[in-house]
């Protein structure tokens, strides 16, 4: 099957907000049902509707209007919108897209931070939040397994009271599904002794080009053949839709100590981390803060975090009860070495929720604090922390930008918060100019250009400085094995690609908090 | 059909003439291959191999040779590439945690070197840490840690490839943290060689245990060893290894020939400690046992002379598997967190296809792990999985079938 | 932009257009979502915090109109503001809601969507005039004490439930018994003590607490006195207006504001006690609603900031001292306009845990939404219904004989689902089991 072109579908291409706004503007003028969409749109959105029930498939602008967006400020039309709730409608509007010529694109909860499911060149966009059972859980086999729309949180809670859990938590872990984790290959602060979700995902059921539906991995650690599993995990999308996930849950650690190490700059908590793991300790959470989030946090949680601090560590070592004290001594030696001045230790449940709490809200809070800011996500080696953290402090106080850093120390995974008001002269393109010297400083100490929000579209280019043409074209290979790369997902995660923006500057653009609403 | 000699050349072409080695020394299944190299640079490698795809020859990375007999048997095998000349760790910062290698150093020679820094990579596969990482890569092949520690393809960070195209690709990097791109390396892990030669890894690495103990828990019949295993699993104890033993298991393995269950203690002093008594109250006749017997079943689970099957269950099923096995004549053993129960000995085809049937019926698998090339032929070692997709990432990667041609099966 | 919709083209007008500035405190994280009782019920975009926001943002950039189906996703929305707490950027979305609701009603009565018209006029005409309102609450007190309520509801009455239309019956069950008399009192409720070292209170009646829960009012003025107030209901307070606010009749809440703050001041209180979350809230956002009035926007802040909860204001009193038994297993549903909008959650927790002998056992997300909200259980049956349900489930896990609340209208809405259920529990304010403590202390 060719793939889907023509120039409907790339004029619907809504990378440039100005672009989207006028789209937009344009579609609400004219009959919502008609002008604007490609060719056989109605014929398309009937037989979603005789194939789904008219029930779950939205296509009026008023409606998918509220599905242009993620959690970043990428904005494009869907042009229909549909509700699954069995794999059989999955795989009912696959075919249907596929007759039509159009890309799907899979959706959970819209919480993503790479632009993953913004369906750029339009289409039908697969939402699966209706798909929200957890269809069981085997504790005896330490195994679930969940439909793709369940949230992350709803299943942690489920299996809390059975001793279990699952060890992915993204710090959106309360509004983000499953399905998306597994889209993403979603970290979290306890990934650095867990592993990301691909780590824990045992199989998946996924459907393909065709409305072909198969079956990944299995209900075991390892399965014969081909790790298929292992090569979906990660994939944005751009393979198939996910519609069950089977994962591996972990035994609740009968102790844990969660404790706050205070250093006086970045820098000298950078040492620390490395300090801690020289003697042999992995905690299985090591996150840091620095002085800027602990201000705009601390006001509004009142967890005890000290607002004179240059940053903190947050750090939890989990086993047992003799295990964990002697871990924790032994962070705490090594924090006072790296020159911490104080060590506060958790001493209820409550206090050590409201400690995590600062994580959780951290993003957001800065979105309350500032006109607009960029998040990046870089990973470097762990021992080139304390330069990298100070090449990004002094990076964005060259550029005069405010700097929040909250991020996982343990993995090398900086979460840096350009701070900006888009309204100010030449701010927007100063903030593109410090996030990619930041990104550069994060290449060029050996590391990557996203640790867990993935590329999706707003990185594709930052991939040139880390891969050669043809590391890429090998990538390629595997989309084109699955099927192609404009069923689904197109222009995600890969550079180029048909009627796909690669300029980086243009992405980046968008990839700005906040803005287009307003241009 | 037999290489030509104007084919040779050409592959001979590609690499310097003191790479070659002769061919005598690659017999494989009975077969002497036409040429044989050892590349000592990944280039060279990707060269070799692009050479021989420009020609039509079937290409065989080798290693150590510790997992020939896994898979289907090779349907052409023309040209011998030892890895083993690729012998250098490239980089290792004990501080991250981190170290990258070439696909033909040794798991003993890793090890040592980890070890120097209190360090290891936590895997055990079989027969022994002489497997290269090449090999252990490609045949992800896991052991008694499975389920306690991460496994192979789950360490993995990047991977540098080499391509019939003559390209060497990379994918992932040297951090512990990294979504940027696809995990072409998960791909191939287990891939058997199939879909690239893979020369060169980065692990994720794991501090050493301070304190490591086995114990051997006679607990009675197979039953009783199965409920006691798992509630030593459940306890959240500091174990590396819980493995369910066959009497008969239990006895090629050079113990007490009765069924038990074989733990490994590993975690800090207090730690082992703690778990140590806890897991005498759990088992009172718990007794110290040699740390060997781990190292014997590694090698009891690499053939070679026998048969061996790798039977994956729930891991509240396993003891009824290995009770099963042991009943038709097989030393069976389990290693619970993976749900990995292993057989050896002498098994018909018509045999294993019953097993795998069972083995269906409870959410598993039957991976015919090591066997004889006829049995091989005879049985699928893998059983059925998803096909279409193997075969369109064939086609991509190594559309001409260079690489280990037919050991996923006729035209894989 | 300058388009025509076929019939109404209806934008936002006026001056209460929600601002650029409360909507772009949006970061679009979705965190809301998980909150949102309609968003839990329906997994729809369209039905959630940040949809709504997103569709309201579309409708003052010109890009989409406020058609019939975006209005629907609007009406949807219960106001309970659970999303606000849930918001890590502060997204005030209880103003922005009720700013885009003000401003379609800004629109000429003949453009407005005539469901809200009605519910308008119902709310300005009626909830605002204690006469007619009385009027109607009398025919309820009849249709409980000539025991055809009772009949309805008992087992005689299947007959004469199926004669009626489901959606009546649904309507008649959600009606409250109305078995007692109503509190009207108005001058000093309670004397200063004799010491002469009481602080001056005031108690807002307002519209239908009086009417339908005379008992918390005797209850509240019993509590504060206990506390060592006096307290004193001035004449000429009313109705609060916060669901005229909810309703987008701002005009209305405005009205009724100015008479509160006029009324309240001429009584010389340290404090304005409301015993109905929903009005303290609004009265606590007195300062807003009429800061673009200049004669009035300094003196509504100046009352917006002496407004206090009566469980706020008892919790940060002296009140534990001598209170008696109540041997009781309590559950407490957190009313959304005392958790999220007041942010108020520990004071009638403390206040519970303080009662010897009474056993407090949290139900699952206490603080998620009964579906009362106002008007709503009237106007989305059917949703307040789906969301009464897993509220009733989550009661009814917690084993509790007294289910508390903090607000009137979830005590209709719990007590209909109580009857629903079929449970055997009683619903009452926090504040009358503290007084039946402080009485059992005696």
């Amino acid at each position: 099957m060719p793939p889907p072109t023509g120039p409907n579908l790339s004029a619907r291409h809504a990378s440039d907000a100005t672009l989207a706004l006028t789209m937009a503007t344009s579609s609400a003028a004219a009959s919502p049902a008609s002008a604007g969409h490609p060719a056989g749109h109605e014929a398309l959105v009937r037989d979603l509707q005789a194939a789904l029930g008219p029930a779950s498939v939205l296509h009026l602008f008023e409606d998918i209007i509220a599905f242009e967006y993620d959690a970043t400020i990428e904005r494009a039309l869907p042009e229909v919108v549909v509700f699954p709730g069995t794999t059989a409608d999955v795989s009912a509007a696959v075919r249907i897209a596929e007759q039509y010529l159009r890309p799907v694109v899979p959706r959970g909860s819209g919480s993503g931070l790479s632009g993953g499911a913004v369906p750029l060149t339009g289409g039908v966009l697969v939402v699966l939040t209706k798909m929200n059972r957890i269809l069981e859980i085997d504790v005896a086999n330490r195994v679930a397994v969940v439909q793709p729309g369940v949230i992350n949180l709803q299943l942690q809670e489920a299996l809390a009271p059975k001793g279990l859990l699952f060890a992915p938590d993204p710090s959106s872990q309360r509004v983000c599904s499953i399905g998306g984790n597994v889209a993403n290959n979603s970290g979290g602060p306890h990934t650095l002794a867990h592993g990301s979700t691909v780590n824990h995902v045992l199989g998946l059921e996924v459907v393909l080009p065709g409305g072909r539906v198969a079956r990944l991995g299995g209900r075991l650690a390892d399965t014969p053949g081909i790790d298929l599993r292992g090569l979906f995990v990660g994939s944005e999308g751009t393979l198939g839709v996910v519609t069950e996930v089977t994962v591996r849950l972990v035994r609740t650690a009968p102790a844990v100590r969660t404790l706050v190490a205070v250093f006086d700059s970045v820098e000298a908590a950078s040492e620390a981390v490395s300090a801690i793991i020289r003697r042999g300790i992995i905690p299985v959470a090591l996150e840091m803060l620095d002085r800027e989030i602990i201000r705009l946090v601390e006001p509004r949680i009142h967890a005890g975090y000290p607002l004179d601090a240059g940053a903190v560590l947050l750090v939890e070592v989990e086993g047992l009860a003799e295990g964990v004290d002697a871990d924790g001594a032994s962070v705490e030696e090594a924090c006072r070495g790296a020159g911490a001045r104080e060590i506060r230790v958790a001493r209820t449940a409550g206090e050590r929720d409201r400690l995590w709490e600062a994580r959780r809200v951290g993003i957001g809070a800065i979105g309350a604090a500032a006109p607009a800011f960029y998040l990046l996500d870089g990973v470097v080696p762990r021992s080139k922390l304390p330069e990298v953290m100070h090449g990004v402090m002094e990076t964005s106080a060259r550029y005069g930008f405010r700097v929040a850093n909250i991020f996982h120390a343990g993995d090398g995974n900086l979460h840096p918060n350009l701070m900006f008001d888009p309204d100010d002269e030449g701010a927007t393109a100063r903030v593109l100019a410090c996030a990619e010297e930041i990104m550069r400083l994060c290449v060029d100490a050996g590391g990557a250009v996203t640790g867990e929000h993935g590329i999706g579209l707003e990185k594709r280019s930052y991939l040139e400085w880390i891969y050669s043409p043809a590391d890429l074209a090998a990538m390629n290979a595997v989309r084109v094995a699955f099927g192609g790369a404009e069923r689904f997902n197109p222009c995600k995660m890969l550079p180029g690609g048909h009627g796909c923006a690669s300029g980086h500057g243009a992405e980046a653009l968008n990839a700005m908090r906040r803005g287009s609403d307003s241009v | 059909m037999t290489p030509t000699a104007t084919d040779l050349e050409h592959v001979r072409h590609a690499l310097s003439s003191d790479l070659e080695r002769s061919p005598q020394h690659y017999v494989l299944g009975g077969v002497t291959p036409a040429i044989a190299f050892a590349p000592t640079d990944p280039s060279e490698i990707a060269a070799l191999v692009h050479a021989a795809d420009e020609v039509g020859l079937a290409v065989a990375p080798l290693g150590a040779r510790t997992a020939t007999a896994v898979g289907r048997p090779l349907s052409r095998y023309d040209v011998a590439l030892d890895l083993r000349a690729l012998d250098r760790v490239i980089e290792y910062v004990p501080e991250d945690l981190v170290v990258t290698v070439q696909a033909g150093v040794t798991l003993t020679t890793l090890q040592t070197t980890l070890r120097e820094h209190g360090q290891y990579l936590p895997t055990d596969p079989p027969p022994g840490d002489e497997v290269t990482v090449g090999g252990l890569l490609a045949s992800a092949r896991s052991g008694a840690w499975r389920g306690h520690l991460p496994a192979a393809r789950d360490l993995i960070l990047g991977m540098a490839v080499a391509l019939p195209s003559g390209e060497v690709v990379h994918s992932g990097g040297r951090v512990v943290k990294n979504v940027t791109g696809f995990d072409m390396h998960r791909m191939h892990t287990g891939a058997l060689g199939a879909l690239g030669v893979i020369v060169e890894a980065t692990f994720k690495l794991t501090p050493l245990p301070a304190v490591t103990r086995t114990l051997l828990l006679p607990a009675g019949d197979i039953d009783a060893c199965g409920a006691l295993a798992r509630r030593v699993w459940d306890a959240g104890l500091v174990v590396r290894a819980i493995t369910v033993l066959g009497a008969r298991a239990a006895a090629e393995a050079m113990l007490p020939p009765a069924a038990a269950v074989l733990v490994e203690v590993a975690g800090s002093e207090a730690s082992a400690e703690r778990t140590l008594r806890e897991i005498r109250a759990l088992a009172p006749a718990a007794g110290d046992a040699p740390a060997e017997a781990w190292g014997r079943l590694r090698r009891l689970a690499a053939g070679p002379g026998a048969t061996v099957l790798r039977i994956g269950v729930p891991p509240a099923e396993v003891e009824t598997t290995v009770a099963a096995l042991e009943r038709s004549g097989l030393a069976a053993w389990a290693h619970l967190a993976a749900g990995s129960v292993m057989a050896r000995g002498d098994v018909a085809a018509s045999e294993i296809e019953a097993l795998r049937a069972l083995a269906a019926e409870r959410g598993g698998f039957l991976q015919v792990e090591i066997a004889s090339a006829t049995l091989r032929q005879a049985v699928d070692p893998t059983g059925a999985t998803e096909r279409t997709l193997v075969e369109a990432l064939k086609q991509q990667f190594d559309p001409r079938g260079t690489l280990n041609p037919g050991r996923w099966g006729a035209g894989l | 932009m300058t388009t025509t919709h076929e019939a109404h083209p209806l934008r936002f007008v006026g001056v209460d257009i929600p601002s650029k500035a409360d909507l772009q405190n949006c970061i679009h994280c979705g965190f809301c979502l998980p909150s949102c009782p309609t968003y839990i019920a329906t997994g729809q975009e369209l039905e959630s915090p940040r949809g709504r926001l997103h569709l309201i943002s579309a409708v003052v950039d010109g890009r989409i109109e406020a058609t019939e189906r975006v209005l629907g996703h609007l009406d949807l929305c219960l106001q309970c503001r659970a999303c606000e707490t849930a918001c890590p950027s502060s997204v005030p979305y209880g103003r922005i809601m009720e700013d885009a609701r003000a401003s379609i009603m800004a629109n000429a009565p003949a453009a407005q969507p005539p469901a809200w018209r009605g519910r308008a006029l119902f709310l300005r005409e009626v909830l605002a005039r204690p006469s007619r309102l009385r009027v109607a609450l009398a025919f309820g007190r009849l249709y409980t004490r000539s025991g055809l309520q009772a009949l309805v509801r008992g087992p005689l009455g299947a007959t004469i439930r199926e004669m009626l239309p489901p959606a009546l019956v649904r309507l008649e069950s959600s009606a409250p018994v109305l078995d007692r008399a109503p509190f009207r009192e108005t001058g000093t409720l309670a004397a200063p003590s004799a010491g002469g070292s009481s602080t001056r209170v005031a108690l807002l009646l307002g519209c239908l607490q009086g009417e339908m829960y005379p008992g918390v009012h005797e209850a509240t003025v019993r509590v504060l006195q206990h506390v060592g107030c006096e307290v004193v209901s001035p004449e000429g307070q009313g109705c609060c207006g916060a669901l005229h606010s909810h309703a987008g009749d701002v005009e209305t809440a405005r009205a009724l504001a100015r008479r509160n703050i006029a009324a309240f001041e001429r009584a010389g209180v340290e404090a304005v006690i409301v015993n109905a979350a929903g009005c303290g809230a609004a009265m606590k956002e007195y300062g807003h609603l009429l800061r673009h009035d200049a004669h009035w926007a300094e003196r509504a802040q100046r009352f917006s900031e002496g407004v206090r909860d009566v469980l706020e204001f008892v919790a940060s009193r002296d009140f534990a001292s001598g209170l008696g038994k109540v041997e009781r297993t309590v559950t407490l549903q957190d009313a959304c306009h005392l958790a999220h909008a007041q942010r108020i959650r520990e004071a009638p927790r403390a206040i519970l845990g303080a009662i010897p002998g009474l056993r407090l056992v949290e139900m699952r997300t206490p603080d998620r939404c009964c579906g009362s909200a106002g008007l709503y259980s009237v106007v989305q049956p059917a949703m307040s219904a789906t969301i009464l349900e897993a509220k009733m489930a989550d009661i009814a896990s917690t084993g509790a004989e007294t289910i508390c609340t903090s607000n009137p209208g979830c005590t209709i809405q719990i007590e209909a689902g109580v009857r629903r259920a079929g449970l055997d529990a009683e619903v009452c304010h926090v504040i009358e089991v503290l007084d039946e403590a402080i009485r059992a202390g005696r």
